[in-house]
């Protein structure tokens, strides 16, 4: 091919390319802030009155080097270091985990409705978890309880069996016949889940615990549990995102441009599945955040992949974070479920982003 | 190299053959534009040269059989316009662009300096450096047909298939989009394949007609010898004629059934 003699060319690319970058740079860096202000406000409040600055003194102490004696009694410092920290981490990984997965979701099938249980995730963990409590099923494998290891089996065999469904009928090339798949699969499990607690009346307040989904935890074994799945999945799908972004032009398009579809959304699915699967399985279900937070960002005008998956995260951790600071404070000292108050917050604050919002959603 | 040629090609969608016994090439440089009543198979033909759907028989590419070319060097190789492109919401007009750069950026890669030279360079000349920033759904028609256009020049392709590149653009426009079409055609000596409804608008772009129907090539050649009223006539299966402008021009006529007038009933 004889390339083509450009004169007048501007040396840099066109304006419109370095300006974004710098934007899309500043809300990172922006949203990186609010995530550590938010964690350290989920360290400072709760139940038991421990001042600030007792607790920066304490985290100064652990500093090899700086000679601080902490101020903190022994029970204080239990409580910040194995109660109120592993769940505020437990909090920002969940939440950053299910907004990424949304995003990617909602990516991968084009379609902006789409959250990390449009393959049947949730209908899985919620019978796998049902089964573990109905049948009092108590043993640890690994560090993990039963009921984890139960729902998170649940997750990867739902999604494992709406992607059967979905490839025997559209040879994989079709979101459309994986997400029929799903449906197909979620309503059977569904089902099946109903049946078992129709059967065990005593335990559904048990099941509905967990349905509802909390951070609750005591030291850091939920978070050792979920990190290497969120590692994984984490690293899997942001490496995704132009990719994710040439999957936006359809799969005939994405294909003259020499991309394997099939092979992309498999990778990316079994990314999100593996991620979702963990965080369901030490939280249970806490809808709304993969849904939203995603839609959130889109709203602030970013489009590409790129940034999007890396915001979502950020944002979606910053916001589960203050979510499970309201559900623990506002009824203190008992708890609100964190699903309820993530639509109560989330909700009406996304109605009025949504209202005040110039750009397509 | 990279003329197009087919030999004894076949295309089956499910179990229905849609093209049976397409014979024809392309030469490197020329622009070759489909014809043919709805459902002939144009589409399909456009699909089965981007390798998008099997095909029997043999494509070759400057010799190469399509086939066999490994998937990125393919798309390095053949750009499609399809038919109402999906362009995803939100997405700017650069960022819609250096999208065509995919087969020349590894699979976890990012684009580099080269591919943003490639992306300023086709926005400039389809002159499209003013909307760089704007976004792609919320350009007209025209502007966001170049856009597309533009996506498929980024790939720096020799061959570049367009399926009905001007459908749904006024007079105008269609003409402006196919000017540029043939502009950078002779510019970047692109091997063009397009199919379209306009009869008028293929006769006065491109090279070559193909004539497509129910799958089968009828009618092959330069625009004169394809558009013929006895031609048309048959394959389009209405009573039409054929007027060939002096100037080169064509003009395809309905002939309406004669109808009583509204007066002769009075």
């Amino acid at each position: 091919m004889t390339t083509v003699p450009i004169t007048d060319i501007p040396e840099r690319a066109p304006a419109g390319l370095p300006r974004v970058h710098v934007r899309d740079a500043v809300l990172i860096a922006a949203s990186i802030v609010l995530l550590a202000v938010t964690m350290l406000a989920g360290l400072f409040v709760g139940a038991v009155n421990i001042p600030p600055q007792d607790i920066v003194g304490d985290l100064l102490s652990r500093i090899p080097g700086v000679g601080i004696q902490s101020p903190l009694s022994h029970v204080d410092q239990v409580i910040v270091w194995q109660l109120r920290l592993p769940r505020v981490v437990l909090g920002a990984l969940v939440g950053g985990m299910l907004a990424l997965c949304g995003a990617a979701y909602q990516g991968i099938f084009r379609n902006p409705l789409a959250d990390p249980y449009l393959l049947g995730v949730a209908a899985g963990a919620g019978l796998g978890a049902t089964i573990a409590i109905v049948y009092a099923i108590s043993f640890t494998l690994a560090g993990m309880g039963a009921l984890p290891m139960f729902a998170f089996a649940g997750a990867l065999l739902a999604v494992g069996l709406a992607y059967a469904v979905g490839r025997s009928v559209g040879a994989g090339r079709s979101a459309t016949t994986l997400v029929l798949g799903g449906v197909a699969v979620a309503a059977f499990l569904t089902a099946m889940q109903t049946f078992l607690q129709q059967r065990h009346t005593d335990q559904l307040a048990l099941i509905y615990n967990w349905i509802l989904g909390s951070v609750a935890t005591a030291g850091w074994s939920s978070v050792l549990t979920m990190l290497p799945y969120a590692v994984i999945a984490l690293i899997v799908i942001l490496l995704h995102g132009r990719l994710l972004d040439v999957m936006g032009l359809g799969d005939d398009a994405a294909q003259t441009l020499g991309v394997r579809t099939g092979q992309v959304r498999l990778l990316v699915i079994g990314a999100v599945t593996i991620g979702t699967a963990a965080a369901v399985a030490v939280t249970g279900l806490i809808g709304f955040v993969g849904l939203i937070v995603p839609h959130f960002v889109r709203l602030l005008g970013i489009r590409t992949h790129r940034t999007l998956l890396p915001l979502s995260m950020l944002l979606g951790a910053s916001f589960l974070v203050l979510c499970d600071l309201v559900a623990r404070t506002v009824v203190s000292p008992s708890e609100l479920p964190i699903g309820v108050v993530t639509a109560i917050i989330g909700a009406p604050a996304f109605a009025m982003v949504l209202r005040t919002s110039r750009v397509d959603a | 190299m990279t003329g197009i040629r087919l030999e004894r090609v076949r295309v089956a969608r499910g179990d229905r053959t849609v093209v049976a016994d397409v014979s024809m090439s392309v030469p490197q440089g020329a622009w070759v534009c489909l014809i043919g009543p709805n459902g002939a198979g144009k589409t399909t033909l456009l699909h089965a040269l981007a390798a998008l759907i099997p095909h029997g028989g043999a494509i070759t590419i400057g010799g190469a059989p399509l086939a066999e070319m490994p998937r990125r060097e393919r798309a390095q190789q053949i750009a499609l316009v399809q038919q109402d492109a999906h362009v995803p919401t939100g997405v700017r007009v650069a960022d819609y662009v250096m999208l065509g750069r995919t087969p020349y950026i590894s699979y976890f890669g990012r684009d580099g300096r080269d591919d943003r030279r490639v992306v300023a360079e086709v926005l400039t000349q389809l002159d499209l450096l003013d909307l760089a920033d704007r976004q792609v759904g919320q350009l007209s028609g025209g502007e966001r047909q170049r856009v597309v256009v533009a996506r498929a020049l980024a790939q720096a392709p020799s061959i570049l298939l367009l399926d009905e590149p001007t459908t749904a653009l006024d007079l105008g426009r269609q003409m402006q989009v196919l000017e540029l079409i043939r502009e950078q055609q002779q510019a970047r000596d692109l091997t063009v394949v397009s199919a379209t409804h306009d009869l008028t608008l293929a006769a006065a772009y491109a090279d070559r007609l193909a004539l497509i129907s129910c799958g089968a090539l009828v009618a092959e050649g330069m625009p004169h010898d394809v558009l013929t009223t006895a031609t048309l006539g048959e394959h389009y299966g209405v009573p039409l004629r054929v007027i060939h402008d002096p100037d080169g021009g064509v003009a395809v006529i309905p002939l309406r059934a004669p109808t009583p007038s509204p007066d002769a009933t009075v």
